[in-house]
């Protein structure tokens, strides 16, 4: 699955990385390379929701990212 | 002879007459008590006129810019001595003055000198407990909760709670005084369960951080132990085979209560599964609502068995994040670090201690808000009602909510907003109050009974309410009148005999059905039948552990431990206290 959208951090929880898709629907990252994560950074990626992953952030389903196509 | 019964008897029923007086006086007068607390706290001032003045003492205010040798010139002109009202009261030039002869007089002279901000003559104040830690001022969640009342009446000694987060690093400066218990690191296969995030520990603040230690914040249950579970990595993430794996260890490790900070958008069979093998273990599971800001709460928090909680903000509103609908149980400060609403220089968010992301060598006092920052409230608050002997999980539940402050809108609040104090109270005093009376009105009806029947051997002895006192409920209402609930003895003092395994076991034995059984009596009975005297003591025994355990059953307040199914453990309670009865019956009529 490849999604377009928008690093965010988030200052829930003492502070998280969100994405927020175009379109609206909002993920949590997990995997995503450090250098990735900046607020507000345009991003293409790839991977697929991890429906059994659990987190702190509870802001979104999971996004287990494999690939990064552009940053 | 007769002439002498008769005397006997007459001194008798004099003693039992002034200590059924006594007893019920106690328990009034802890009645009036605590709603005169709960009075005071609505009105601040009425309470300080109502509990009387310092003889000779006047507090004086004086301008906090006014320089020091204005302080001096100032006691030299009315030819008064100035001490600092408390080490904290010197930045805000807070004096105390004794000695005066007419305080009112002389605080309203004080007042009319252009040095002074406010003076009055210093009064008593029945003080609830106002942590020293010296942040606390920043804790507005605690007053929501009401802990200040709350800290005066429980402080969950004896009870783990299980903190299944990121992990706990227990080494931080304001958890040094709280007890960690061994936990397991699921992400990394080992014992050490130590965070190496932030997010946990700043959770197991909430539940424990140390208290009136004169360092940092407080927590609402600060003599719970914690249990550290790891099964979020450093990045904060986790996985549902962690969770449920940490669930079934939480509940086969002796934890109570379980807080769940953490969730996901998918349902999982297997976490459903251990929740419930958790809850049959008799375990409070506590979740978040998580924050999405939408309709329905995240798994864990909406599964059966697991009380679901949702944020609010400082001003009492559901906070901007917070989920609500399917799932929410109750409301709890989880706090909004946009704002400053309380104007304190502190953003409003939940103040704990914790360690700095990216850095786990040091620590910090952070504001952070979510719904992770309100199910520890609902956590440590259960924690606190365990501790009062309540350890049925739906019994629990039932306190908390019934506690609640009603909210209007189910969906977003559940039940309401949580009341520690109320829940607490609910617990530890209604349910003492209920099984003395219980003790005493079981202990006269037998009296009555066998009188009637003129096979009565003995007559009511200020030892057989004695007795009646310890086995029912014991002086559970002394927190309720000032007494700081962890004295020495405590344990045995404030509960009635049935109930002596919490101070034996802690809470991890607590419900043990040899304690919870007429056991202790026939013990007492067979030691002490042939001395007659001691056959009113018996008798007030026997009948107290028979109303104990009845209101036990009643109430449905403990699952008995080693009693398979509810049905079976109230019934093995309903036989003890039969059985009690009988008991006392025996060895109070005529031979």
């Amino acid at each position: 699955m490849k999604l377009k959208g928008t690093v965010r951090r988030s200052p829930i929880e003492g502070g998280l990385w969100v994405f927020e898709a175009d379109g609206g629907k909002r993920y949590q990252l997990a995997g995503a390379p450090a250098d990735a994560l900046k607020d507000g950074a345009p991003l293409e990626i790839e991977g697929d929701v991890d429906r059994t992953a659990v987190s702190f952030g509870m802001s979104g389903p999971i996004f287990k990212v494999t690939k990064v196509v552009k940053v | 002879m007769e002439n002498v019964d008769e005397k006997r008897g007459i001194i008798f029923h004099m003693k039992a007459f002034v200590a059924a007086t006594l007893v019920l006086f106690g328990a009034s007068s802890a009645f009036a008590q605590a709603s005169f607390k709960y009075k005071a706290l609505l009105n601040k001032k009425s309470y300080s006129t109502a509990r009387g003045f310092v003889p000779g003492e006047v507090i004086v205010d004086l301008k906090n810019d006014v320089p020091e040798t204005e302080v001096v010139a100032f006691a030299a002109r009315f030819g008064v001595k100035l001490e600092p009202a408390s080490p904290f009261a010197l930045p805000e030039r807070i004096y105390r003055v004794a000695g005066i002869a007419d305080p009112a007089a002389f605080a309203a002279k004080f007042a009319a000198d252009p040095a002074v901000e406010s003076s009055e003559p210093n009064h008593y104040v029945f003080a609830t407990m106002t942590p020293n830690d010296p942040l606390y001022k920043h804790q507005w969640n605690m007053q929501m909760v009401r802990m200040p009342e709350a800290w005066d009446v429980a402080t969950g000694a004896g009870v783990v709670v299980a903190v299944i987060d990121t992990g706990v690093a227990c080494r931080v400066s304001d958890l040094k005084g709280t007890k960690c218990v061994d936990g397991w690191n699921f992400v990394d296969k080992k014992k050490d369960a130590t965070d190496d995030h932030g997010h946990g520990t700043h959770v197991a603040g909430t539940i424990a951080q140390t208290t009136n230690n004169a360092h940092g914040v407080a927590g609402i249950a600060p003599k719970v132990k914690i249990m550290p579970l790891k099964v979020l990595d450093r990045f904060g993430m986790g996985t549902s085979a962690n969770v449920v794996a940490a669930i079934r260890y939480a509940a086969d490790h002796g934890a109570r209560v379980i807080n769940m900070s953490l969730g996901s958008h998918f349902k999982s069979d297997q976490e459903r599964r251990a929740i419930a093998y958790a809850y049959k273990k008799g375990v409070v599971v506590v979740a978040a609502a998580g924050n999405d800001g939408e309709e329905g709460a995240n798994w864990p928090a909406r599964h059966d068995h697991v009380i679901g909680v949702s944020a609010l903000d400082s001003r009492g509103d559901l906070a901007f994040y917070s989920n609500f609908g399917e799932g929410i149980d109750i409301a709890a400060p989880g706090g909004d670090t946009r704002f400053d609403t309380n104007e304190d220089g502190m953003l409003d968010g939940i103040l704990q201690n914790t360690i700095v992301r990216g850095n786990a060598a040091e620590d910090d006092f952070q504001v952070y808000m979510g719904t992770s920052m309100a199910a520890p409230h609902v956590a440590a608050a259960a924690a606190l009602v365990v501790s009062q002997g309540v350890t049925d999980p739906d019994k629990v539940e039932t306190i908390l909510k019934g506690a609640a402050k009603p909210r209007g809108d189910k969906a977003r609040f559940g039940a309401g907003q949580l009341d520690v104090y109320g829940a607490v109270k609910g617990a530890g005093f209604t349910l003492g109050l209920i099984k003395l009376g219980a003790g005493l009105v079981a202990l006269l009806v037998l009296y009555f009974w066998l009188r009637r029947k003129q096979s009565a051997g003995f007559h009511l002895s200020a030892g057989a309410f004695g007795g009646a006192v310890v086995a029912s409920s014991g002086l559970f209402f002394l927190p309720y009148v000032g007494v700081p609930p962890d004295f020495p003895l405590a344990d045995f003092v404030m509960r009635g005999l049935p109930d002596w395994d919490m101070a034996f076991l802690g809470a991890d034995g607590y419900g043990n059905a040899l304690a919870h059984s007429p056991l202790a009596v026939v013990l007492f009975v067979g030691l002490l039948y042939s001395v007659p005297r001691a056959r009113g003591l018996l008798v007030g025994l026997a009948v107290g552990v028979a109303a104990n355990l009845a209101v036990t059953a009643a109430s449905g307040t403990i699952d008995v431990l080693w009693i398979p199914g509810k049905i079976l453990g109230i019934a093995w309670l309903v036989l003890g206290a039969l059985i009690s009865l009988v008991v006392a019956y025996f060895v109070w009529r005529k031979d």
